[in-house]
C-alpha cells in the first residue's frame, strides 16, 4: 500500500520530468539562436546610442533608428520564452537552455585558444 | 445539421489558430511603415514628376534613334531594354558596335563599357540627384556638377546626364581616326560640335525639326541639343516612373505584405542595415560607399581596377567608392555591383556583410589580393556592417526587396 501511495506521489510530482527534458532537447537550438540574436541587438543599439551622443550625425540617427527597429529581435525572443514556460518549460529549464546556448560559445573559444596559444 | 455544426467550429477553430499571427503580422507592419516613413521613403505619386505628352513621344523616338550616334551605329535603347528592367542584362555594358541582346550582344563583339548599365527607374523626378555609379554627374547646393564644367549652368542633373552618353567614347561615339585627330580633347568644345551635328541629325534626317521646335515654342534655326535632352527627359518621366508596387500599397494602408515580406522589411529596416544607405523615396541616399566585392573585367582604371568616385573627385579619399544604387525593381535587374560581378540578388546581400564568402583568395595572385585588401581598407568606420543573416532571414529579406517591384 505504502509503495502504491509512493508511486503515486511519485507519478503525481515527476511526469512532466522527462517531457521537459525532451522539450528542452528539441527547442535548444532555436533557443540559442533567439538569445543571441537579442544579445547582438541589445549590443548593436547600445553601440549606436553611444555613437550618436558621442558623435552626433544623420548617419549615426539612421543607425539608432535600425538598431531600434532590430530590437524586435528581444520580442522575439521573449515570445519564444514565453511558448516555452506554456509548453510546461519552467524558468530553470531556460536559464540551463540559456547557459548551454553560452557554453557552444565557449566550445568555439576553447578551440581558437587551443589552435593559437603559444606553447613551451 | 451535424455538417453544418462541424464545419462552423472547423472555421472557428481555424480563426482562433490565425489570430495570433495576425496580432503579431499586425503589430510589425506598424513597426515597418513607421521605420520606412523614417527613411524618408515616399509612395510613387508623391515622386513622380509631371512630363509633357509631345516631348515625352519625341523623346522616346531620340531614345532609340541609332542616328543620334555620332559615328556609329547604336542608341540609348541598345543598353536599356524592356526585356532587362531597362538595363541590358550584362555585367558590363557594350557600347558602340555590339549588336543584339543580352548574351547576344557580348557575341557580337562591341566596345565594352567597364561599368554596369544602370536601370531608369525613377530617374526623372526632381530628388533623384546623383547619377551614374561614380556620381559624375550630381547636383550639388542648386548647381550641377559634371564633365561638361561650367558649360551646362542652364541644365538640370537628370537632363545633363542624359546628355553624356551621347558624346562618350565607347558608348555612342568610336574613337575612329577623326575623333582622335579632332575631338579628343581636354576641352568640352567637342562636345558641343557634336551635340551641333546631333541636331542637325534630328532636323534633317530625323525629320522632327519643326515638331521639336514647337513643342518647346521656339523656332527650328533656335534648337539645341538641350532640347533632345529634355524631351529624353520627359520620356524618362512617363516610361519609367516609379509604379504602385506591393510595398507602396502596404505604406498606404490598402494592402498588406505576408508574413515573410513584413519580416524581411524589418530586417531591411533593422539588423541588416540595408536602410542606412539604401534610403529615401529611390531606397538611396546618393552617397558613396564601399562594399567589397570582386571586380569583373578590366575596370575602369584597367587591368581590373576601378576607383569609382575618385575618377570623378580625384579626392583620394573617394578610391572604391560607388553611389547607392537605388532599388526598384531590383530583383529583375540582375548581375548586380558596379563590374556586374555578382549573379544573384541573394548573394549581393550577403556581399555587403560577409564579403569573403564568395571571393577565393588562394586562387588571386598577390597583386589581385593586395587590389582586394586595398578595397577592404577603404571601408570605414562610418559604413554600417548589418548582421549576419540566416538562410530563412536571406530569404524573407529577399521577398520583401521583391515586393519594391512593379
Amino acid at each position: 500500500m505504502v509503495f502504491m501511495c509512493v508511486c503515486f506521489f511519485l507519478l503525481g510530482t515527476l511526469w512532466d520530468v522527462p517531457l521537459r527534458a525532451v522539450a528542452r532537447q528539441f527547442y535548444q537550438k532555436d533557443y540559442g539562436n533567439h538569445v543571441f540574436n537579442c544579445d547582438n541587438a541589445m549590443r548593436e543599439h547600445f553601440i549606436a546610442k553611444s555613437q550618436l551622443s558621442s558623435q552626433p550625425s544623420p548617419s549615426a540617427v539612421s543607425f539608432l533608428q535600425s538598431a531600434e527597429v532590430a530590437l524586435i529581435d528581444c520580442h522575439e525572443y521573449d515570445k519564444f520564452r514565453k511558448r516555452l514556460i506554456s509548453l510546461g518549460l519552467t524558468e530553470n529549464d531556460l536559464a540551463i537552455m540559456g547557459l548551454k546556448a553560452i557554453e557552444e560559445k565557449q566550445t568555439d573559444l576553447s578551440n581558437l585558444v587551443r589552435e593559437h596559444e603559444i606553447r613551451y | 445539421m451535424k455538417y453544418v455544426i462541424s464545419n462552423i467550429i472547423g472555421f472557428c477553430v481555424i480563426f482562433l489558430m490565425s489570430l495570433p499571427a495576425s496580432i503579431a503580422s499586425e503589430f510589425k507592419s506598424e513597426i515597418l511603415r513607421e521605420a520606412a516613413a523614417k527613411n524618408g521613403y515616399k509612395v510613387p505619386s508623391k515622386v513622380n514628376p509631371k512630363f509633357d505628352g509631345n516631348k515625352s513621344s519625341l523623346g522616346k523616338l531620340f531614345f532609340e534613334s541609332e542616328k543620334l550616334s555620332f559615328n556609329a551605329s547604336t542608341s540609348c535603347s541598345n543598353c536599356h531594354l524592356d526585356e532587362f528592367s531597362s538595363t541590358d542584362g550584362l555585367p558590363i555594358a557594350i557600347g558602340i558596335g555590339g549588336h543584339g541582346k543580352g548574351l547576344e550582344r557580348v557575341k557580337g563583339g562591341g566596345a565594352i563599357v567597364p561599368r554596369n548599365a544602370l536601370p531608369l527607374w525613377g530617374r526623372a523626378s526632381p530628388d533623384f540627384t546623383t547619377f551614374f555609379w561614380d556620381g559624375k554627374v550630381e547636383e550639388k547646393d542648386g548647381k550641377v556638377i559634371s564633365q561638361f564644367g561650367s558649360t551646362t549652368p542652364e541644365l538640370d542633373a537628370v537632363t545633363t546626364a542624359i546628355s553624356l552618353p551621347f558624346v562618350e567614347i565607347r558608348e555612342m561615339v568610336s574613337d575612329d581616326e577623326y575623333v582622335k585627330s579632332q575631338l579628343m580633347t581636354e576641352t568640352t568644345g567637342s562636345a558641343e560640335s557634336i551635340q551641333k551635328e546631333l541636331v542637325q541629325r534630328v532636323i534633317n534626317e530625323i525629320n522632327k525639326g519643326t515638331e521639336l521646335a514647337n513643342a518647346f515654342d521656339i523656332s527650328v534655326q533656335s534648337l539645341e541639343f538641350v532640347h533632345v535632352a529634355t524631351s529624353i527627359k520627359h520620356f524618362f518621366a512617363d516610361k519609367f516612373r516609379l509604379r504602385e508596387s506591393k510595398f507602396s500599397r502596404f505604406f498606404e494602408g490598402q494592402s498588406t505584405l505576408s508574413l515573410a515580406e513584413i519580416d524581411g522589411g524589418l530586417i531591411f529596416y533593422g539588423k541588416g542595415k540595408c536602410s542606412n544607405c539604401h534610403s529615401g523615396p529611390h531606397f538611396s541616399d546618393f552617397k558613396f560607399h564601399t562594399i567589397v566585392m570582386p571586380q569583373f573585367g578590366f575596370g575602369k582604371n584597367g587591368f581590373g581596377v576601378d576607383y569609382g568616385r575618385f575618377n570623378s573627385t580625384f579626392d583620394a579619399r573617394d578610391q572604391y567608392r560607388f553611389r547607392t544604387p537605388p532599388l526598384h525593381n531590383v530583383e529583375k535587374t540582375e548581375p548586380y555591383g558596379h563590374s556586374g560581378s555578382v549573379d544573384s540578388l541573394r548573394q549581393i546581400i550577403e556581399m555587403h556583410y560577409d564579403p569573403l564568402k564568395y571571393i577565393n583568395t588562394e586562387a588571386m595572385n598577390g597583386r589581385e589580393r593586395r587590389e582586394l585588401f586595398s578595397i577592404m581598407a577603404r571601408v570605414d568606420n562610418e559604413q554600417p556592417i548589418g548582421s549576419a543573416l540566416t538562410g530563412l532571414e536571406l530569404t524573407n529579406l529577399e521577398k520583401f526587396l521583391n515586393a519594391l517591384s512593379f
